[in-house]
Order: structure tokens, then sequence, then C-alpha cells
């Protein structure tokens, strides 16, 4: 369970005190698929940052299966990321020396786990890339970067998987290859999806629809 | 642990495989092989010369006594299991018929020597083989055998024994009577200072009291020589020093061959500054390659952070990488400074026949640690920068190259290198010059540059050849560009002052023995013969620079207190305490110049510098020498430096003259004897049999052998002074590659040409040439000029061809360079660079 309540982000600029989110309040279940839209600097990317803990809140609290992601410190948000969150980015954000497999081991590899590797292939199976475990990103395609991604994502068995944009990169066939990926996944492991996107068919794949505009929160109602 | 661990060797693996960490792993290596290198020759000399100190003593230690010593002294040198022989040394006259002379016997045990060899050329006994052969070759001896006795080759000559030397009538000494069987070619022990009267006889220990002609009261040495473990010989030395008389000298491998010691040094420190400039090199290289895998890593790690690592688990990764990269390559790097060690050995292996190439495990350690030390110290700002990640970036998709403390990475990555210098050359005021110089040069380099770069875009803006786009480049990358051109221009320079100095340097050591420096030394010359002996020097053609009087005394009183009583308790045992000093008087001596205005009562005096500030003696001290039953007093007015190696007669003390004259003088001077001339020698002392002779041409000519040998060392070392500035040049061009590709990428997708784009670059990279050359031969020749003038005294002259050669190579190294790195920018697609 999600709950963000009263959440609240300024930032001061050179022209004075800018508000980015604006008393936020959403709550979602576990296993829900959400879709957040809005115009581009809106402010879904920040709402997103915070609610994984990636940065904070000028005021309001998040809540992660009624954690207090606000109150925690470094050391503890690195734990409930490597334990309950998974990303997916706009531009992949694969690391580069890494093969396929060694990126998708990675999360696997810093729990500790000891078949990290077998999970690595499985899930790589799963997501189409067989034949591509010892390739580097340099050497894949925008859309199997992304599948790998989506594969790294997964490997940690996430609660909850926070994606921006994750197919503003990628074309029409591609996008929708990876929208079908991430809809079965959740399906398969029972994963809450928390999507950003400006694309309206993954948006009405969801659930779910929010809606932000000039740092308000609106969910739509279909 | 573990599983950091096994994270941080596969980042390593896959990093090293995809050759982002080559040039770091190789500016790396090149510190630690020059380091390396460097100890390994320079232990590796001090050994040989040991070695080779040993054998001129004919042993590793040697004591020197005018008396019997106690019995107990050599059974504890046996309890150490060193091996011993003795040597008794004293004049006696050699009578052949009707013909005698004053000759030094030497009477030595069986296993004389115990080091070096004993050369001699043996006459053979029997008839028939002296009937063949006349007289064999040169050979390696031992004591000759009881019963014979071997000569001086003058001795044979004066005794015109020549090959026949058997058949001649025996050769008496005091009661004994002897066959002449071998002449002497080379005695060990003759070289140091035990050397005396010219010519020497050898015979065995055991004949010594045959000829009965030591007796109480007469005049003899007794030499003990001994050698062993190193461990056995410093214990058995430590425990001997405390009880010493004062007429005992104790000989101790190259520290009493004081021209060989200054010599060694001073090829020691060449030695050391070469690594001190090789480490500041391969730091820069090494600070360019971590700054940039820093910033090309920024991402990584946020993504690291991302997916749930936590920051000191990313921090022990960084560290574990870190460890193993500077492991692997100061490994390397030693392995290959141990191959640079042996080719340079090789190549001058005349000098080290003796033990070959030796391992040396403790300048492998010190270079080892001293990599990891360069590594971590200039890393410490990259894994400090690890705290500060944000990975809030990576869905803000901000720029993740900019936020490096640069700052803080040039403080912090100082310390390392300085250290380093500081520990290999032990000397910090040199080590600090050299960096806040340098630093100095730098800061005033960067403004220069930039007045000039800016003078230079604006000028040529107006020119067709240059275009926009490259103006818009050099705007864009300004600060990289100035950081570029400082650099570019600091090396160049450096490497151009010592291309220069080289010569100057290496000639300048080599020239200190030139082909006529006096080997051999004379003294007890009488006043009354002074004359005579100019005279005799002039009419054989001996090469001599004059002759210096001298009077012995013993310094006794500092202000009119015992010397013991007053001077620092660490110099009570100097061995200037314990024997008399040469003295001698301006007049002779011209180069001395008193101050007028000095005490008139008493004479001035002019004393050694490191003499003074060993006994603590100030100006204006007075001092009381004992000469014979006299004393004489002088107060001090003057420090002089002595040059132990100039092979020139030398002294501790020198007083104004006026009183001085009035003791019992006598003169010494030196002169120089080819091989060929050394029979005038015979002539001299018959002519002059007062005289003593030393004879130091076998030290000299080691001296010179060495010298040569380690210039060549020092030329291959400079190699890596080459290298390191090569990586510099590709560490720095490479390290804006990213940001290049990425740009050009996009340039090019809005339609420039690849050709476009390769003559942008080149003329971006020709103008950072330019000016780093300019900047640098101006530095250069600028401090060439200062260092001609005041260390060299040679006249300064411009190199313009030097600026010619210099500009051409800057060029043709950082545009060829550059676009040969820059080359990728081409030849991937631009989707490829822009995703
Ligand atoms: N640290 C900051 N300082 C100043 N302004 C900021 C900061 N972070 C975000 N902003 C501003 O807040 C607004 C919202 O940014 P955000 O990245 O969340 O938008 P977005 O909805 O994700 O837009 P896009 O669809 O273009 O990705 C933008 O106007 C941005 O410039
Ligand atoms: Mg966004």
């Amino acid at each position: 369970m999600l709950v963000v309540d009263s959440l609240t982000k300024k930032v001061t600029t050179p022209n004075g005190e800018l508000v980015i989110l604006n008393e936020i309040n959403m709550q979602v279940k576990n296993g829900q698929t959400v879709a957040i839209t809005g115009a581009s600097g809106s402010g879904k990317s920040t709402l997103l940052a915070i609610i994984a803990g990636l940065d904070s809140a000028t005021s309001g609290q998040v809540e992660i299966d009624n954690q207090r992601v606000d109150q925690l410190n470094e050391e503890q948000r690195a734990k409930l990321r490597q334990d309950k969150i998974g990303f997916i980015f706009q531009s992949f954000h694969l690391i580069p020396a890494l093969t396929a497999l060694d990126n998708v081991m990675l999360p696997l590899e810093l729990k500790g786990r000891s078949n990290a590797r077998e999970q690595a292939i499985h899930l790589l199976d799963r997501v189409g890339l067989s034949e591509r475990y010892t390739h580097r990103p340099q050497q894949l395609s925008g859309g199997e970067q992304q599948r790998v991604a989506i594969a790294r994502a997964f490997a940690g068995k996430p609660e909850i998987l926070f994606a921006d944009e994750p197919t503003g990169n990628l074309d029409q066939d591609s996008g929708d290859n990876i929208i079908n990926l991430l809809f079965e996944l959740n399906r398969e492991l029972g994963t809450t999806l928390i999507l950003v996107t400006h694309d309206q068919n993954l948006a009405s794949a969801c659930q779910r629809r929010f809606k932000l505009d000039h740092g308000r929160i609106s969910e739509q109602v279909s | 642990m573990k599983q950091n661990l096994m994270l941080a060797v596969k980042f390593l693996w896959r990093e090293l495989a995809s050759g982002e960490l080559r040039l770091l792993v190789l500016s790396l290596i090149v510190a630690t092989a020059s380091l390396s290198s460097i100890g390994f020759l320079i232990n590796k000399i001090n050994d040989s010369m040991t070695d080779h100190a040993s054998q001129l003593n004919g042993a590793q230690l040697t004591l020197k006594s005018p008396h019997v010593i106690k019995a107990q002294w050599l059974s504890k040198a046996d309890e150490l299991q060193l091996k011993q022989a003795q040597m008794r040394v004293f004049p006696s006259m050699l009578v052949v018929g009707e013909q005698f002379k004053l000759a030094q016997i030497k009477a030595v045990s069986e296993n004389f020597p115990l080091q070096g060899q004993l050369m001699v050329k043996r006459f053979r006994l029997t008839e028939t083989e002296l009937s063949e052969a006349g007289q064999t070759a040169v050979q390696a001896e031992k004591a000759p055998p009881p019963g014979s006795i071997w000569l001086d080759k003058r001795l044979v000559d004066y005794f015109h024994l020549g090959k026949t030397l058997q058949k001649q009538e025996p050769v008496e000494v005091g009661e004994a009577k002897f066959v002449a069987d071998g002449i002497l070619e080379r005695v060990p022990g003759q070289s140091s200072s035990l050397l005396r009267i010219a010519p020497t006889a050898l015979i065995n220990l055991k004949d010594l009291d045959k000829t009965a002609t030591v007796q109480v009261g007469s005049r003899i040495d007794y030499i003990y020589f001994f050698s062993g473990s190193k461990q056995a010989l410093s214990y058995f030395k430590q425990w001997l020093k405390p009880q010493l008389q004062d007429s005992q000298t104790l000989i101790a491998g190259i520290e009493d061959v004081k021209a060989l010691n200054t010599s060694l040094k001073k090829a020691g420190e060449y030695l050391s500054l070469a690594a001190i400039l090789t480490v500041f090199l391969s730091s820069i290289a090494i600070a360019i390659n971590t700054l940039r895998y820093g910033r090309s890593h920024y991402k990584n790690q946020a993504i690291m952070l991302c997916l749930g690592c936590r920051e000191n688990q990313l921090l022990a990764i960084e560290m574990i990488k870190l460890l193993l990269t500077g492991i692997f390559s100061a490994l390397l790097g030693i392995i290959l400074g141990f191959l640079v060690y042996a080719a340079i050995i090789l190549l001058i292996n005349d000098l080290i026949t003796d033990s070959g190439i030796r391992f040396y495990f403790k300048p492998a350690l010190l270079s080892f640690f001293s990599g990891l030390l360069l590594l971590f110290s200039i890393s410490l700002a990259n894994l400090l920068r690890l705290k500060k990640i944000a990975p809030v970036s990576l869905i803000r998709n901000e720029n993740l190259n900019t936020d490096l403390q640069t700052k803080l990475l040039y403080v912090l990555g100082l310390t390392g290198p300085v250290l380093i210098a500081y520990l290999y050359t032990g000397n910090l005021k040199l080590t600090l010059i050299f960096y806040s110089s340098i630093l100095c040069a730098s800061l005033l380099l960067y403004f220069f540059a930039k007045v000039l770069l800016r003078r230079l875009l604006s000028v040529s803006a107006k020119y067709h050849w240059i275009n926009r786009l490259t103006l818009l480049n050099l705007e864009r990358h300004r600060q990289g560009a100035l950081l570029q051109i400082t650099t570019f221009s600091i090396i160049f320079a450096l490497l151009i002052i010592i291309f220069l100095l080289r010569n100057e340097l290496l000639e300048k050591w080599q020239q200190q023995f030139p082909e006529q420096t006096p080997n051999h030394f004379v003294i007890n010359i009488q006043s009354y013969e002074q004359q005579d002996f100019k005279q005799f020097l002039t009419a054989q053609a001996i090469k001599s620079n004059g002759l210096y009087p001298m009077v012995r005394g013993r310094l006794i009183r500092l202000n009119q207190q015992p010397v013991k009583a007053v001077i620092p308790e660490q110099a009570k045992n100097h061995n200037a305490l314990n024997r008399e000093l040469n003295l001698s008087v301006s007049s002779s001596v011209p180069e001395i110049q008193y101050n007028p205005s000095g005490q008139k009562d008493l004479p001035e005096i002019s004393i050694e510098q490191s003499l003074a500030r060993a006994l603590a003696i100030k100006k204006g001290d007075r001092l009381d020498f004992q000469i014979g039953d006299k004393t004489i007093a002088g107060i001090v007015t003057e420090f002089r430096t002595v040059k132990w190696d100039s092979f020139e007669p030398n002294f501790y003390i020198i007083f104004s003259p006026g009183i001085i004259e009035h003791y019992p003088m006598s003169w010494m001077g030196s002169f120089y004897l080819a091989k060929e001339d050394k029979y005038k020698l015979n002539k001299m002392l018959a002519r002059f049999p007062g005289v003593t002779i030393i004879e130091v041409d076998e030290v000299l000519k080691e001296i010179q052998l060495i010298i040569n040998k380690i210039s060549q060392a020092i030329e291959v070392i400079f190699l890596f002074i080459m290298v390191a500035g090569l990586l510099i040049l590709s560490s720095s061009l490479s390290s804006t590659l990213e940001s290049r590709m990425y740009e050009n990428a996009v340039i090019r997708t809005l339609g420039a040409s690849a050709r476009q784009l390769r003559k942008c670059l080149w003329v971006e990279f020709t103008i950072i040439a330019l000016v780093s050359a300019f900047i640098a031969i101006m530095l250069a020749e600028f401090s060439s000029y200062i260092l001609y003038q005041q260390i060299f005294n040679i006249n300064f002259a411009l190199h313009p061809l030097l600026w010619i050669v210099v500009t051409l190579l800057a060029i043709f190294l950082i545009s060829g360079l550059g676009l040969l790195i820059t080359n990728k920018i081409y030849t991937r697609t631009s989707y490829q660079s822009l995703t």
C-alpha cells in the first residue's frame, strides 16, 4: 500500500519560490497499475522521485507498506530500494561496461543472492533476449536496452515498480512490446506499477490514471 | 564483503576488458616501473661499488693498528664466522748483491686477500719451463709461498732482475734470504688510505720472524682483514667501534674511498631527480584519467544507488576496485621496472660482472606501495565524492558529468607525489621547491594561456581558415583547452629543459675527471727540496698543479677548552679528532680570500664546512692545534667547501700566512702519470728518497668507469620521462572524447560532413598545439637561460632550431594523436553516440 499525504515540493529559484508539487494526495493498493500524466514540466518526474525516496519533499508524507519513506535516512532508503522498489528510466540507464546479463544480475548480486545468474538468465529469456546475454548496451537497440532495463527492474522482485516514460525513447512497436511486457509481469508477480507517461495507449491500459496540472493532482475516472 | 569483492572484481574485469582503464593502468605502470627500476639500479650500483671497494681494500672490513690487537677481537670475529687475513706493513731495506733499496714490505697470511685479486706475474722455478716460456701471464694468487718474495715492477727494474729473475742472487730482507719469483701487478689494499710508500715487496707472514726486522719500537702497521655476511660484519663493526683506540682505524666498503663515495652520491641524486620527474608526470596522467573515470562513472554509481546499493557498499566496491587496479598495475610496473633495470645492467655489464642481475626486495616493496599511494591519493577526491551522488539526477535526466571537486582533487592528489618524491630523494627542500615552482608556473601559465587564447581567437575570427564551428568548439571547451595548454606547455618545457640540460649535466659530470686528472699524490717533500722537485717534474714532463705546504697538527682546543669537552656528543668520535690534520697556508692556495678586518694578533683560519658543522664550530671561534710539542692558534673566519672527488690536494684547515711557516713544514702535490710512464716514479724516488708517493690511478679509473656507465643508465631512465609525457598527452586528449563524441554527433546530425568535422578538430588541436609550443619554448628558454648562467656558467644562446622542431613536434603529437583518438567520432554512427 502506497500512501501519499499532502505532499508539497517547493524550490527557490532566482525569480522567487516555485511550487512544483502542491498538496498531493494519493493512495495506491498493492498490485494496482497507475499512470501519471501531465504536460511537460508539470512535476511528474519530481513526484516519482519523491515517492521512490530519491528526492525529499518540502512537506507532507509518503508511506510504503506503513513505512514513512520521508523519515528514513539514506541507508534505510537504500535498503528500501533494494527490497521493494524497482526503476525503469526513459533513457534506460544501463551500465555501459557490463553485459546485458551482468546488468540484470546486478540488483540480485547487491542483495547477495546466490542464484543470481539463473534468475537473470530466466528474466532475459522472459523479455525475449535469450540470444543477447553477452552483449553490451551499446550493441543493443533502444527497445532491447529497455527490455534489459525491465528485466533488471523485475530482478529484485520489487513490490512497486516506478517507470518514468519507459516508452518515451522508443518507436510505436517497441513501445507496445514494452507495455505488454510490463503488464504481463505485473500480472504474474503482482507488482504495483507506477508509470509516468505521455503515451495515451499506455495510460489507458492502466487501472488508475492521475493527471498533474500546475502541481496539483487529480484522478481521472474513465 | 565477499559479495562486494565479487562485484568489484566483475566491474573491474569488464572495465579492463572495455579498455576504459587502459590509460590509468598504463600511467600507474610507468610510475612504478620508473620508481622500481631506479630503486633497483641505485641498490645495485651501491652493492657493486661496495664490492669494488672491498676488492680495492682486499676485504669488506679492514682494521689498521700500530700494534697487535687484542686476541679477544679476533675470537669475536671467529665467533661471528668472519673470514680473516692479516698483513704487516713496515719499511725495510732490500738488498740484492751490492745494491739496496728501501721498500715497503708487506707480510701477508696465507688467505690474503679475502676480496679482490692479488695479480702477480709468476716466474716458474724449473729450468725447462723457464726456457720455454720465459715468463708467464699475470694470474690471481694468494700469499706468496714461504721463501718467495714478490716485487713491484719498479724494484725489479731497479735491481735489473729482468727475465731471469730467479737465477739472480737472493733478495735479502733483514736476515732472511728470499727467491724473487713474481712481479706484483696489483695488490689489494693498495689504493685505500692504507697506501704508504711505494714500491712494495710481498712476503709470507710465516717468514716475518726470520727477517728479524721487526723489533720493539719499530714502525709497523698491523692490518687485519675481515669478510663475511653483511649482518655479521655490521654487528662486528658496531661491537668493535667503541673499543678502538685513537690510533686504530676501521675501513669499511666505500665509505672511506671518499672520492668514489661522492661520485656515487651524485649518481644517486641524478637518478632520484629522474624519479621525481617521472612520478610527477605519471601523477598528472593518473590524475587526468582518474578525473575522467570519475566523470564517466558518476552515472553508473547513481544507477547502483537506485538499485539499492548502500553508500558504504558503493565506497567499498570502489575501494576494492582501486586497490585491485593498484596492485595489478604496480606488480606489472615492478616487473617492467625489473626488466628495464636488467637491460641497463646488461648494457653496462662490465661494471658488475661480478654479481650479475639481482632482485632487491626493498625497492620493489617501496615502489609497490608508492604506486598504491599515488593512486589512492589522487583518487581520494573521487571516493569522497561518492557521498554526494544524487540518484535523483537519473530521473531528472540532468547533466551527470559536472559536479566534480577538481580543486580538492588537485590538492589531495598532490600529497601522494610530493610524499613519494620526498621518500626517494630524502630531500624535502628540493621536493617542495620542485612542486611549488611547478604549481606557480602552472598558475601563471594558465592565466597567460587564457589571455593568449582569447587574443588569438578574436584575431583569427577575422580570417576564413578558421571557421565558426571551430571557434565555437574552442569557446565551449575553453576551460578544458586552457587546462590542456597549461599541462602540455609544462610537459613540453620540462622535456626541452631535460633535453638541453641532459648533455650539459652528464658532460659536466664526466668532465670533472678529464683525461689527465692527477692520479698520484706525493707527500713529505721537504722545504729545501721543493724547488728541485718542481724542476724535476718539469724536466720529466710530468703534469702537476704545483706544490702545497702542509704541517701536520692535531686539533686540541676549541675556544681554549679541550676540544672533546665542548663539541656535540655525537661528534666525539669524529675522525678529525683522532688523527693529525693536514694544515696548510693560504699564500699558496690562491682562491682563499681573507677578511681584511680580521683580528691581527692571531692568524685567520678557513675551515672545511662539513667539519665545522660536525664539530659545531662557528666563525670567530678560536682553534688550537698541537704541532709536535708546540701549539698554534687561529680564529675561524671562513667556511670552505672542499671537493673530495677532485683528486687535488685538499685541506680541512688553511691558515692565513704569517705564523705557520715557522713550523716544520713539508710540501705535497698531485700529478698525472700514464701507465707506461710509471717507471718515472723510480727516478723520482731515486732522486728524492724521502718523499712518499700515493698511487690512486686504480681508484680514479674505477670512478671514471662508473661515471660513464651511470650516464648511460640515466639516458635510459629519460625514456620513462618521455613515455610518461606521451601518456599525459593521450590521456588528456582522450579525456575530452566523450563530450566531443556527443557534441560532434549532434553537429553531424545537423548536416556537417565528416570532412568538415575533421578539419574543424584539426584546426582546434593545432591552435592548442601552437599555443602550448609557444609557451613551452619561452618557458624552457627562460629557465635554461637561468640555469646556464647560474649553474653551468655557460654562455647562453637561443635555440632557434629547437623552436621549429618543438612546434612541428607539438602539432604532430597533439593534432596527430588527437585526430587518431577522436577518430571514433566519425566511425560511430550518430545514433550510437546519441544514445
Ligand atoms: N531542483 C530544481 N530546481 C528548480 N526547478 C526545478 C527543480 N526540479 C524541478 N524543477 C522544475 O520543476 C518543474 C517540474 O519538473 P519535472 O521534471 O518534474 O517535470 P516533468 O513533468 O517530468 O516534465 P517532462 O514531461 O518534461 O519530463 C520543471 O519546470 C522543472 O524545471
Ligand atoms: Mg519528466
